[in-house]
């Protein structure tokens, strides 16, 4: 049964006008407080007229072409409002990226894309397998993201003590693997 | 905690492995994927592969920094004016949306409504081209079904059939 909390996600994309104010209910202020956050993140202040604008921009484009995005979400994958918190993200950033802020350049709005195919080059290619993924991630987080032990453990959604042993074997296989080269 | 900490030998080793590496081209994962690694529903192959990527992909991680940031904000309700403009956007009859641009397409389609419809649009067209007349027809006559009665109505007020056209 593809339904979250009382919404029956078939007759939802099928356009029953009835589970649709349901879900708008539901997760209205989901997508509100999460483009609030985003306005506050990247324009240090939120404007109601931008607010408006993209909180209507989310809700259309879940409907646009015969509700085609709404249909890509599996609800087997991911809780429903993971996966709208991605699409309002994606909203948001090309709002912005479209819509400048007034008295504020383009160029200067540090905003990544939500379109990240392409331009994404990956930095690390030793050789291959000398660190697992989950240490060369966990290695990004610390010394190129700057996060401390905690904050990785959040992101990656583990403990402390795990982010603490998976650095430390991965540094013991890059002291040994360089060692060995010089 | 001194782990916690990274020092100066640590960062050494780092640049070293940044150095040595080379730039590869990578392809990013979709909402999906995303969406299921956050609600840790991502296991095995599939999650070691999502964590590859986000090792080698500055824009994905960075979006996955600040996905957890969003997932854990505290949530405010929207105005009452907002959500009623966004029920909106789907109408109440036919659980049709409001932005299909193409809706007339579905119109057309439909060879009965379409029929009716060009006929109703025929006959004002040629009440306006023949006399200047206001032509009046209740929409029982329109939907009645009767079709080839309006057609040689519209023709006749057109004046084609009494000028041997058709």
């Amino acid at each position: 049964m593809s339904s979250q909390n009382n919404i029956n996600f078939r007759q939802l994309s099928e356009g029953d006008k009835r589970q649709w104010d349901e879900f708008v209910e539901q997760y209205s202020a989901l997508i509100y407080s999460v483009i609030r956050k985003l306005l506050l993140l990247y324009r240090k202040e939120v404007q109601d007229w931008d607010l408006n604008e993209i909180f209507q921009e989310v809700f259309v484009r879940l409907i646009k072409d015969e509700y085609r995005l709404l249909k890509t979400y599996d609800p087997g994958k991911a809780a429903l409002s993971t996966w709208l918190t991605i699409v309002t993200r994606s909203t948001t950033i090309d709002y912005l990226r479209r819509i400048p802020a007034q008295h504020q350049p383009l160029d200067n709005i540090e905003v990544a894309s939500s379109n990240d195919e392409n331009e994404v080059f990956s930095s690390i290619d030793l050789p291959k397998h000398l660190l697992t993924s989950r240490q060369k991630l966990v290695l990004e987080l610390l010394f190129e993201k700057d996060l401390d032990v905690s904050e990785a453990a959040a992101v990656l959604g583990v403990d402390a003590q795990t982010i603490r042993s998976t650095k430390h074997k991965a540094l013991e296989v890059l002291r040994k693997y360089f060692k060995k080269e010089t | 905690m001194e782990e916690s900490k990274i020092n100066k030998e640590e960062r050494q080793l780092w640049s070293c492995f940044k150095k040595t590496s080379r730039q590869r081209k990578t392809v990013c994962l979709n909402d999906n994927s995303l969406s299921a690694y956050l609600d840790g529903r991502l296991k095995g192959s599939k999650g070691k592969f999502m964590e590859e990527h986000l090792a080698s992909c500055p824009a994905c991680l960075e979006k996955l920094i600040q996905m957890r940031v969003l997932l854990a904000i505290e949530i405010e309700e929207a105005p009452l004016t907002m959500r009623q403009k966004a029920k909106d956007h789907v109408s109440g009859d036919l659980g049709q949306t409001n932005q299909d641009a193409f809706a007339w397409w579905k119109l057309i389609l439909q060879p009965q409504k379409s029929l009716a419809w060009g006929v109703v649009l025929l006959l004002i067209c040629a009440a306006g081209i023949k006399s200047g007349e206001i032509m009046t027809l209740s929409r029982a006559e329109v939907f009645s079904g009767q079709s080839n009665n309006l057609v040689e109505s519209a023709l006749d007020v057109l004046g084609m059939q009494d000028n041997g056209i058709i």
